[in-house]
């Protein structure tokens, strides 16, 4: 949360316009998405893998040959994800000033949504198991333009879209909650 | 622009704690903070249950008796430790829930496994729906759902709403005057 670091090119603010705070997403929130991604990966091809490891059970040399590659596989994977979401979490920056809120993006492409507090209507906090344990969670500020559907807590239901709406794993997302309010009470 | 914590003279009519992750801001009061029934999860976890149990025991009767084998698990998990394990949870995820009403917005909360939390100002919500199933009506419980522009139907009333209070029909009432007080003044 520092004030005064420079802004990117792609934002830009309105005259007599102050930054009150800048947030950044945090990093230990991309582990939880590649874990999810593994998990994910290991139920729907672990048991084609199982069954085509399980061919070779004659030869003990081969399946311990093939259990290697696929830790290895998973562990370059692992290192990879981690690499990549290192930049792809430096890219968003949430800016909160004195009119607006300004949610950015970017990662190979550039996403930015402005958000004036009158605008909105809900503020949703979403916190999981270990964004409790870390104190790190997402904050949804909904308007008319950008509904709940986007706030959906279940991956599965929530619609696609390129669009970044909220404040994603963020520190401290309640007190972070509770400052909106505050801005939103001044602009109502 | 920091809100203050809870004050003891902002509580006017308060019976259930407000969670430490909710802050009440300088000048708000809370005016009532509800609490889920269990009676709401158990209705529909009973539900869910007896299902269940109809698919099992009907799996028991057509499957031929070379399989019992498989079912053995499958019943025991179902009849007996499904039960108390699904009873067990849900008084947890019952607790877990907090709806906080101030003079100026209604807080959601709901503490399981993660957080999830809503907050909206009275001045915002376009309409109020009360939702109550059959025995939700014996019971005398229901779902009071804040719909705003921003939360529209089927998403405010199912997931982010007052669920499973005690006499819905009054809480919707408060909540009605409230939204009423907050609207601006006609000239």
């Amino acid at each position: 949360m520092v004030v005064g670091e420079p802004l990117p090119s792609h934002v830009s603010l309105l005259r007599n316009e102050k930054i009150i705070m800048t947030l950044r997403r945090r990093y230990p929130s991309i582990f939880t998405s590649i874990l999810s991604l593994v998990g994910a990966g290991f139920l729907l091809g672990g048991s084609s893998t199982i069954r085509y490891i399980a061919q070779y059970a004659g030869s003990f040399e081969n399946v311990a040959a093939l259990l290697y590659a696929v830790i290895i596989v998973v562990a370059v994977f692992f290192v990879v994800a981690a690499l990549i979401g290192y930049f792809y979490v430096h890219g968003h920056l949430y800016i909160l000033t004195d009119r607006r809120i300004i949610l950015s993006t970017k990662f190979v492409t550039i996403s930015v949504r402005d958000v004036a507090y009158s605008e909105i209507t809900d503020i949703i906090v979403n916190q999981g198991p270990i964004g409790r344990i870390l104190n790190y969670g997402s904050v949804i500020p909904l308007s008319p333009g950008v509904r709940g559907v986007y706030a959906i807590p279940y991956p599965s239901m929530r619609r696609f879209s390129y669009a970044k709406v909220g404040l994603k794993d963020v520190s401290e997302p309640t007190r972070i909650m509770d400052e909106l309010f505050g801005l939103t009470r001044l602009h109502r | 622009m920091l809100l203050g914590r809870q004050s003891s003279d902002s509580v006017k009519d308060v019976a259930l704690p407000v969670p430490k992750e909710v802050s009440i801001a300088a000048g708000e009061h809370v005016l009532m903070v509800l609490g889920r029934s269990y009676i709401s999860f158990v209705s529909l976890a009973t539900v869910g249950l007896v299902v269940l149990w109809v698919v099992i025991a009907a799996l028991n009767f057509y499957l031929p008796s070379e399989l019992v084998w498989v079912l053995l698990p499958l019943n025991v998990f179902c009849f007996l430790l499904l039960p108390p394990l699904l009873y067990g949870l849900g008084y947890v995820y019952v607790k877990g829930h907090r709806y906080i009403i101030t003079n100026e917005r209604i807080v959601m909360f709901r503490k399981f496994v993660g957080i999830l939390l809503r907050t909206v100002t009275h001045d915002k919500i376009t309409d109020l729906i009360v939702n109550q199933g059959p025995i939700g009506r014996l019971c005398n419980y229901g779902r009071v759902s804040p719909i705003t522009a921003g939360m529209i139907m089927p998403m405010g009333a199912v997931i982010f709403s007052i669920s499973g209070v005690r006499s819905p029909y009054e809480v919707r009432d408060s909540i009605a005057q409230l939204v009423k007080a907050m609207e601006p003044k006609e000239q």
